[in-house]
């Protein structure tokens, strides 16, 4: 009996970790993070579209392309982030060049697990029929962020370029 | 009916303030006026109220440019001006007319402080719809055409110095008005977010935008229409393919193919869909045609270099061995020459095709060996003596080596690659004997002398 209470426990204990480190009040609880969360916070994304809807820090940032992958990219992220809040020169960092490379750290994966059925949404309009039809051939190596590549953060470059970073 | 009320308001009101302005004659006015008295677009269809807003207004300030868009494709899926131009606040060509224009004259309730729009439209927004294309064509020789230049200092050094006098004030004068607008340039923004004159406007195909986005749809596509046809025809590469050094209209028009084009073209189907514009639909190919349009099994691309053998353009002619974008030596020969070949298949037999190339190779290899390779070494040797001069352009024998290579090496080249005999003969190695005699006279009265004369 005590054997499956722990492992329920445990598992219980694991998926509200994973919870609990998924959105803005975690993330943002370092100061890098404040440009990012104030952007995000403005955007549809963040809940600032009429319905309220929003999507976590981890929805887009952590590949859900299958359950094992998620769980060692989010480690790995976040013992990275925390090394780097520790030791890297907070100060010398270039957000704003880190944008140019959104492809590397935005997942497709995330974005279809909210946007599940695009491919057919896309058939509603000649406009975004044509703009994805040929990612969904796959005869092009554009990602999501590629095409939309101020999505999820509102102004983030001007809030970069304001911003008194790594205090 | 509210529509037509707001039409005709913004109609009255426009009319109002011509007349005032004409009446007051105070202020010069460099806009073309109200051109809109004949035609009236009202389109719906398809667009949302921001976009359909944008056509209200331009389309009596810019009847040009709206025309433009209404005989388009994308007028007719319903792409408009906002899904280009809109931008984010925070991009660094965003602006909202009120900041930057005198908007009294104008019905301001149309605008809407949320949108942002820029006035440059790089290559990446087209890639939003147009990825594949985008794609190839940054994979292709076109995306360096801006990006190579950057680096060679003794080009500089010609326009600057040499053409612009250094004369601070205008010696970027020749750059402006020749190089950047095939090349494109760094494009480079005031303090409103709008292009300087310095770098804007230009046709250049490898602008560097703001954004960091290189290319230039609309040197092939010009705006505001991005036509199909207008691609495919020959005049679209030819506003910056031609001349002595690379006259390449010249030589598609002295080539049969531009025989067979000019005597018939105007009755070809010029708008079959990309991948299907084959033999039939024309009976003899454009630029487009050979270099990129998809024809039986082979597929459409925007890369120009993919079909290439040979560097044509180079000092020396090598065969195409790179991935790099960058390298003067971008492709893969042996497969681009495969890939040229199926066109050339789709109209013509084998042993006509491999004949061909074979005239064609063999005057490329001449012009390396028997003229590039011994002016060459003749350079060489001169500079290693010191019998070269520091400022090239008034040293006779650096301007003849530099019209071998640069002019008639080329044409000879391109001639003999494209078919024009003109440009492979006259024009071509009757000019490069000459060249490579006058070059051997220089070198041995200096090597005799010591001497530059």
């Amino acid at each position: 009996m005590l054997v499956p209470t722990l492992v329920f426990a445990s598992w219980v204990f694991t998926e509200m970790m994973v919870e609990q480190t998924a959105g803005e009040s975690f993330c943002g609880g370092c100061h890098t993070m404040g440009p990012m969360v104030a952007a995000y916070r403005a955007d549809i994304h963040g809940g600032a579209g009429e319905q309220g809807v929003k999507a976590k820090c981890t929805h887009c940032h952590i590949p859900h392309d299958n359950p094992v992958n998620y769980m060692i990219m989010k480690s790995r992220f976040g013992i990275h982030d925390a090394w780097a809040q520790l030791t890297y020169d907070l100060d010398s960092i270039d957000w704003q060049a880190k944008r140019s490379h959104s492809e590397n750290y935005v997942f497709d994966s995330g974005c279809l697990q909210c946007h599940k059925d695009l491919q057919r949404a896309s058939e509603s309009s000649a406009v975004s029929f044509v703009a994805h039809r040929p990612y969904f051939l796959g005869t092009i190596e554009s990602k999501c962020v590629t095409c939309h590549d101020r999505v999820g953060h509102k102004n983030l470059s001007e809030r970069l370029a304001t911003a008194s970073m790594g205090e | 009916m509210d529509r037509i009320k707001t039409f005709a308001a913004v109609l009255l009101l426009l009319t109002c303030s011509t007349v005032l302005a004409q009446q007051s004659g105070s202020a010069i006015n460099t806009d073309a006026g109200d051109m809109s008295d004949i035609k009236t677009i009202a389109v719906t269809r398809g667009l949302t109220e921001a976009g359909r807003n944008c056509i209200t207004c331009h389309r009596d300030l810019d009847p040009g440019i709206v025309n433009d868009w209404k005989q388009s494709r994308h007028g007719h899926v319903g792409v408009s001006c906002i899904d280009c131009h809109a931008v984010a606040a925070d991009s660094p060509t965003a602006l909202q007319h009120e900041d930057v224009f005198d908007m009294k004259k104008y019905d301001t309730s149309l605008l809407d402080r949320d949108v942002y729009i820029s006035v440059l439209v790089p290559p990446s927004t087209c890639a939003r719809c147009h990825a594949m294309e985008h794609e190839q064509f940054a994979a292709s020789g076109h995306f360096r055409s801006y990006h190579q230049i950057v680096p060679k200092d003794n080009l500089h050094a010609l326009v600057e110095v040499h053409e612009g006098r250094n004369i601070p004030e205008l010696m970027t004068a020749p750059g402006e008005t020749g190089c950047m607008q095939c090349h494109g340039t760094k494009i480079k923004l005031d303090e409103n977010g709008r292009p300087t004159p310095d770098t804007w406007p230009n046709a250049g195909m490898g602008n560097v935008y703001p954004d960091e986005s290189t290319g230039n749809c609309s040197a092939c596509h010009t705006r505001h229409k991005f036509s199909l046809a207008e691609a495919r025809k020959p005049f679209a590469c030819a506003s910056c393919h031609l001349g002595p050094d690379h006259p390449d209209i010249e030589i598609f028009e002295n080539s049969k193919h531009g025989h067979i084009y000019n005597t018939q073209g105007d009755e070809w189907d010029w708008e079959t869909a990309p991948g299907a514009w084959e033999p039939g639909d024309y009976r003899g190919p454009t630029c487009a045609t050979c270099h990129m349009s998809g024809i039986g099994e082979l597929l459409t691309t925007h890369n120009i270099s993919e079909r290439l053998y040979w560097n044509g353009w180079a000092k020396r002619s090598e065969m195409r061995n790179s991935t790099d974008p960058m390298s003067p030596l971008l492709g893969n020969g042996p497969e681009g020459r495969k890939k040229m070949k199926q066109v050339c298949n789709s109209c013509h037999g084998t042993l006509h095709t491999d004949g061909f190339f074979a005239q064609a190779d063999k005057a490329v290899q001449l012009y390396n060996v028997g003229y590039y390779d011994p002016a060459k070494k003749m350079l060489d040797e001169l500079g290693e003596k010191g019998l070269l001069k520091d400022n090239p352009w008034t040293d006779e024998f650096q301007i003849v080596f530099y019209h071998l290579w640069h002019h008639e090496g080329r044409r000879a080249r391109q001639g003999a690659l494209m078919g024009a005999p003109d440009y492979a003969h006259w024009h071509g190695f009757f000019e490069l004997q000459l060249d490579l005699y006058k070059l051997e006279e220089l070198y041995e009265k200096r090597l005799e002398t010591g001497q530059i004369e």
